[in-house]
């Protein structure tokens, strides 16, 4: 076994590949900030029906959900130039692909997240509204202290299962030549002929990420419990 | 002073209200009797524009507007000088029963936290839940929250506070405990309407009592009046089949 994996060059790969973690943390936490973003846009459009863009957002979300997530990299990464160009004449072959990653995974997240926003916000009793307008809370009080807290609790574990797998997804990044972590594991194969050290250790990091997700949300779910404590 | 004009409704070709007229002085007890299907839950609901009325006004104290046509500061504005007790509660799910009482107060009425605290504590301690401020609705039983509820009522000391069968949906063995405190707050001189099925309650603690069917008041007047010198056929009827002693043939 020696001669294909040794532990004392998992060691010595280790710190070199941790230093590219920031940026495949970058991707999650842009993509999810554009998610949410544009998730609750989405989720506001089709609780409401507002005519054209209720249907214009469900053509969307079913193309996201209908098409595999590499692909929408691809599209985004060689599509959006060629957009930009002809609309607007701005050129974007220089901008990082690192940007178009962010897009791509911030609109398929938006996609994903408004429904499960959709679903936690009509997951809430009409009396709740009422009781809330009822004490004299104007619409937007209401919706901030008594319906969002509520909505929150529900969605918590499909947004946990949501951001784990954008986690894992970002190792995808590296087809189109950024280098987070899975990029630059296989660069570093590439380099060291030891293929796979280099992806034993981003195994590793996925899998302790993977747990303080869940350890993070165990925490957040027991303190929106409403229980006496 | 609550003074209700011509209030109509209707749901499709469906007309629930027909005209209903009402008249509070403060401190009155007014209890709404009818079938299912008369338009007293509706009527009620229209009061405080949790369903927009075709037609109508309402004057309570110097405020008066139109029901139908209600600006959103107006009814914010109305809604701040009445309170309403539900059927089902409809406790907020995410705050505990003293969360529950403090919330009108601090966001509505901005009363400062504090105060709200000390004033939502003797609330809750009316109605003998002082033990349960802590506690969230999920654990509570249905008559504590409904208990809790009328705290959160009684709290901001409204103009009137609207009751929508506030026990319809508890087990027997829980009215008494709701109905004792309402017959508190009727002593304590709190002007109330409540939409009822406890003739007992209409009987014995309201000052006046309304019976409404088909969309219309059929009769009012004390309950001396409407229980026992009954002038309508259709309350006569009414009356009959719930206090009949219901015979079982097995």
């Amino acid at each position: 076994m020696s001669e294909y994996f040794s532990f004392e060059r998992v060691i010595e790969y280790f710190p070199k590949l941790i230093t590219s973690f920031p940026t495949t943390l970058i991707i999650v936490v842009a993509a999810l900030a554009v998610g949410i973003v544009l998730g609750i846009i989405l989720a506001f459009i089709r609780i409401h029906k507002i005519p054209v863009l209720y249907q214009l957002s469900c053509v969307y979300v079913s193309f996201i959900r209908g098409t595999p997530q590499i692909i929408q990299l691809f599209l985004v990464y060689y599509g959006m130039p060629l957009l930009f160009m002809n609309l607007f004449g701005i050129d974007l072959n220089r901008v990082d692909a690192l940007l178009f990653v962010i897009v791509a995974y911030g609109l398929n997240e938006s996609a994903f997240l408004s429904e499960i926003f959709r679903g936690g916000l009509s997951a809430i009793p009409s009396g709740q509204y009422e009781a809330g307008y009822a004490c004299g809370l104007t619409k937007i009080q209401t919706f901030r202290r008594v319906v969002i807290p509520q909505a929150a609790r529900i969605v918590l574990p499909s947004v946990e299962v949501g951001i784990v797998l954008l986690f894992q997804n970002t190792s995808m990044a590296a087809s189109i030549g950024v280098r987070d972590l899975m990029g630059r594991a296989s660069l570093m194969g590439a380099f060291t002929k030891h293929y796979t050290e280099n992806y034993f250790c981003t195994a590793v990091v996925f899998i302790v990420v993977s747990i303080l997700l869940e350890l993070l949300f165990n925490l957040l779910n027991k303190k929106l419990q409403y229980v006496k404590k | 002073m609550i003074d209700v004009k011509n209030v109509k409704k209707s749901f499709g070709s469906n007309h629930v209200l027909k005209g209903v007229d009402i008249h509070v002085e403060q401190g009155d007890v007014v209890a709404i009797l009818g079938p299912s299907g008369s338009g007293k839950t509706t009527f009620l609901r229209c009061l405080n524009f949790l369903e927009r009325a075709d037609e109508g006004t309402l004057e309570i104290g110097d405020t008066r507007v139109n029901l139908h046509s209600a600006s959103s500061k107006e009814i914010l504005a109305v809604r701040r000088r009445t309170a309403f007790v539900f059927q089902n509660y409809n406790l907020f799910a995410n705050m505990t029963a003293l969360k529950n009482v403090m919330e009108p107060l601090v966001t509505a009425h901005k009363v400062p936290k504090e105060e709200a605290r000390q004033r939502a504590l003797e609330a809750l301690a009316g109605v003998g839940l002082a033990d349960r401020a802590d506690y969230y609705p999920a654990q509570l039983s249905g008559g504590q929250q409904q208990r809790v509820s009328i705290a959160r009522a009684m709290a901001v000391k409204p103009d009137v506070i609207l009751f929508d069968e506030p026990t319809s949906a508890l087990d027997p063995e829980l009215i008494g405990d709701v109905l004792k405190v309402m017959k508190d707050l009727a002593k304590a001189g709190v002007t109330m309407i409540v939409v009822t099925h406890e003739m007992s309650f209409a009987r014995d603690v309201a000052n006046h009592v309304i019976f409404m069917d088909g969309g219309v008041i059929v009769e009012q007047g004390t309950p001396k009046d409407v229980f026992y010198n009954t002038k309508e056929e259709r309350t006569r009827q009414f009356l009959a089949r719930i206090n009949r002693e219901v015979e079982y043939n097995i």
